[in-house]
């Protein structure tokens, strides 16, 4: 039995990519996970996957208390939560609109599903969350200023918030994925060549795979973590690294 | 010769305009006044203030510096942000402005030849001399690699 067997999981972004990785890991681990997303297709991919699915906007207040209310009302509690959707922003700063989305997706997205979170984990005096950034956060490339502005702001709000919630036995962890094979990766590389380039700027010189985030979103998680908090884990092949010895 | 300063702190302001005349490439300061914190936890934050930082802090910041950058074209210009940090703790001001910083870290990477520098001060009032000497003394060094760190002047902000 695994350690996470019977645990309530919220996955946010979880119709395709590093959400679904993630959301088939924790139910292979025997999570009962409920799969959010915008997209609709997250009815079938949770369906494929023995989970549930709600689909919401996670930049809707109204929208998050009432997934996070559900989930409570349904199983009891909330174990932990992944809050992992995002969107890819533009490579300037000439897009107002395509801009507001980045920070209400990603800035506020996150804070809106945390807020509800830890009001439940608070209470409970117990929880885990993972708030999944990216390294582009930590060192940000010549990519979207916007969206590694947002991904820097949640590492911050994460050490914050776990700051706040290590006395009420709830801890917090970020997760900076690296270049995962999805399909935000398919959208921003379309050419092959183009992703084997960005694989030999890899130490391990090949992509990630969703479900590699998956295992260490679990790991954080679980009791295995159970004296991590305020940290962010970087699962990219080494790419981090190298660019900070660059 | 130009410096853009966009500072509400008038003592600061004076100080600066005084001390980069002499400077000869463009040089813009944005001060972003110290938040107020509500002094909540944030379970009781209310997402109204988000919006308003990320809006006045991010956002404006944004604008700036794209107009910024856009005027001082092919010169070697320098844009300073400088970035206030209440004393008490302020998890989401403290999250807007580190976002601060990774765009201008970014804005660095595609604009290579300007020079950008992000200082986040938890002093309250102002330091205006001490600012001044910062900003003044990078504004005549030009080219001085920047790693994307803010120099922090402060004892330390915590997070409890």
């Amino acid at each position: 039995m695994s350690t996470l067997d019977g645990k309530v999981m919220v996955v946010t972004g979880a119709a395709q990519g590093l959400g679904l990785g993630v959301a088939r890991v924790l139910a292979e681990s025997g999570c009962r996970v409920v799969m959010v997303d915008v997209d609709p297709r997250v009815v079938q991919r949770a369906e494929e996957l023995g989970a549930e699915s709600v689909q919401a906007d996670v930049s809707d207040e109204d929208a998050v208390d009432d997934l996070v209310g559900g989930v409570v009302a349904r199983h009891g509690r909330l174990d932990g939560a992944v809050n992992n959707a995002g969107v890819i922003g533009p490579a300037t700063l000439d897009d107002e609109a395509a801009l507001q989305r980045v920070l209400n997706v990603n800035l506020v997205g996150v804070f809106l599903c945390l807020r509800a979170q830890l009001r439940v984990m608070k209470a409970q005096r117990a929880g885990a969350v993972v708030n999944v950034a990216s390294i582009n956060g930590v060192k940000g490339t010549t990519g979207g200023p916007m969206y590694a502005a947002t991904k820097r702001a949640v590492i911050s709000l994460t050490r914050s918030a776990a700051a706040e919630h290590g006395p009420h036995g709830v801890r917090i962890n970020t997760l900076l994925p690296g270049n995962v094979s999805s399909e935000m990766l398919l959208r921003s590389y379309p050419s092959a060549n183009l992703r084997l380039g960005l694989a030999q700027l890899t130490p391990l010189r090949r992509l990630g795979k969703p479900e590699e985030v998956g295992r260490a979103v679990a790991f954080l998680l679980g009791p295995d973590a159970s004296y991590v908090t305020g940290q962010a884990l970087a699962v990219d092949g080494g790419a981090l690294g190298a660019w900070e010895s660059l | 010769v130009s410096a853009q300063l966009l500072c509400d702190d008038e003592i600061l302001r004076a100080e600066l305009s005084a001390a980069l005349g002499d400077v000869p490439r463009p040089v813009a300061v944005n001060v972003l006044p110290v938040p107020v914190s509500p002094g909540v936890p944030l379970v009781e934050e209310d997402v109204a203030r988000l919006r308003a930082l990320t809006e006045e802090r991010l956002m404006r910041v944004t604008r700036l510096m794209r107009a910024q950058v856009a005027s001082m074209g092919a010169r070697r210009g320098l844009v300073v942000n400088v970035l206030g940090r209440a004393a008490t703790p302020d998890a989401l001001a403290l999250a807007v402005d580190d976002g601060i910083v990774a765009l201008t870290q970014v804005m660095k990477k595609k604009h290579p030849h300007l020079d950008f520098l992000c200082i986040q001060h938890g002093v309250v009032p102002l330091p205006a001399g001490t600012l001044c000497t910062v900003i003044t003394q990078r504004a005549l060094a030009p080219g001085i690699p920047w790693g994307g760190a803010p120099l922090v002047l402060d004892a330390g902000v915590d997070r409890f």
